[in-house]
């Protein structure tokens, strides 16, 4: 009877027993990433089941990452594959309106100049010690593209998963804190105070939205084949968006499919932040090597937008390079309210919501070039 | 290190190169499909199932 009572006490408290340090630091990772959604607002829907994830995934004897573990399933089910984030694009597709890039077409080159921050990033990675598929994982982080940042790392370095995906998200909730000091640093006064001009009427046809998804898948796939899952998956859910005759589809996808995959993804990255694997001195490189990233796409948005105000002869406000990655539509306001801080009624906000989307695309296509090339070097 | 230097080339270029040739197109589509009041204001669709 003893014995019975004993064995059974000593196995309610062996989760406590087998409760290692690591385990208890990563709770109390946990825990902050849900105060951070919860109390701070940043990235909530990511961060809440992000941080769930890993408290659940760091309770001794619960083995929720082994074989048979819940959120094990939940990985191989959807990012093992690279499922969930071809899925959160169509959604991200179904909710962009491209219109204010099609008005001003040329503005796209600032998504391009906004995704420089990943490869000058990959190269100080390089420099680090990291090898190639590592730092491609950690410089995609400045693509400032949660799905495109988790697809490459599932890909490439999975073990960087848990790292990559919350540097990803927490800089993007973060834009409006990193993004400003470098703006106001980077620009003049007189910069600062151009005020770009509205077409006087509306210049882009249905139709051109219609093909405007088409035409870039076929264009993007055809230079980058590997980012096809991305870059398809993105216009096909513009495409249905812009149709207009598969609203349920559509409404599905920005709604239902998105919620329940991020519920899904968050989770199952939560679950890669294991304390005996998360819990290394190359988790905090991730993080500051995501920042780096984030800002070295701001300098170089911003540079770029200098480029093109040169060149424009002043019609360009450099300031909404800064709105060239990916980070939708934080970034585009961030560009808004720094224009007004100089300008009460200087209005940049369609602009940088063009550059914006144009990040959107870029992001995907520096990924995609990247895994092209990584394919045909034969490292993917 | 000299690798990952000619990945980062290739790819801040073909980024580039690639979003550059997307402007030209959008410029094309644009021209050939101009913005036109009637056609816009005429063309609403209703949903298939």
């Amino acid at each position: 009877m003893g014995e019975i009572i004993l064995s059974s006490i000593s196995a309610l408290t062996a989760g406590i027993g087998a409760l290692t340090i690591q385990n208890a630091v990563m709770i109390a990772v946990g825990c902050l990433l849900l105060y951070l959604g919860i109390k701070k607002g940043y990235e909530p829907l990511l961060l809440v089941p992000i941080g769930f994830g890993a408290i659940l995934v760091n309770i001794p004897l619960a083995d929720l990452m082994g074989q048979e573990g819940l959120l094990r399933q939940f990985y191989n089910f959807g990012i093992a594959n690279e499922v969930f984030p071809c899925l959160i694009f169509i959604g991200i597709g179904a909710m962009t309106d491209f219109t204010p890039l099609l008005e001003n077409p040329r503005i796209l080159l600032l998504g391009a100049a906004g995704q420089f921050g990943i490869f000058l990033t990959f190269l100080i990675a390089i420099a680090l010690g990291f090898d190639l598929l590592e730092a491609l994982s950690i410089g995609i982080i400045g693509a400032c593209d949660g799905p495109t940042s988790i697809y490459v790392t599932s890909k490439y370095a999975p073990h960087l998963l848990g790292a990559v995906s919350v540097a990803a998200y927490s800089y993007m909730a973060l834009v409006p804190l990193i993004q400003p000091p470098i703006m106001r640093i980077l620009t003049t006064k007189r910069e600062k105070l151009i005020r770009m001009e509205y077409p006087s009427h509306k210049s882009v046809s249905k139709r051109t939205k219609l093909l405007f998804p088409i035409v870039v898948t076929l264009a993007c796939c055809l230079i980058a084949p590997m980012g096809t899952p991305l870059m398809g998956m993105l216009m096909l859910g513009n495409l249905m968006r812009e149709s207009g005759v598969v609203a349920r589809l559509t409404k599905a996808s920005e709604n239902e499919i998105a919620n329940i995959v991020t519920l899904l993804l968050g989770l199952a990255i939560g679950g890669t932040m294991e304390g005996n694997t998360f819990l290394k001195p190359q988790t905090l490189l991730v993080l500051a090597l995501g920042l780096v990233a984030i800002c070295l796409d701001t300098v170089t948005g911003v540079l770029f937008g200098k480029l093109m105000c040169f060149l424009t002869k002043g019609k360009i406000n450099p300031l909404i390079g800064a709105a060239g990655i990916s980070a939708y539509p934080m970034a585009a306001r961030v560009v808004q309210t720094e224009g007004r801080r100089y300008d009460t009624n200087n209005w940049l906000l369609m602009h940088a919501m063009g550059a914006n989307t144009g990040g959107q695309i870029g992001s995907v296509m520096a990924a995609a070039i990247m895994l092209s090339v990584f394919k045909g070097m034969g490292l993917g | 290190m000299e690798k990952g230097l000619v990945i980062a080339l290739v790819g801040m270029g073909g980024t580039l190169f690639t979003l550059w040739i997307l402007t030209i197109i959008m410029d094309i589509l644009k021209k050939i499909f101009p913005y036109r009041e009637e056609e816009e204001s005429g063309g609403n669709r209703k949903e298939r199932s």
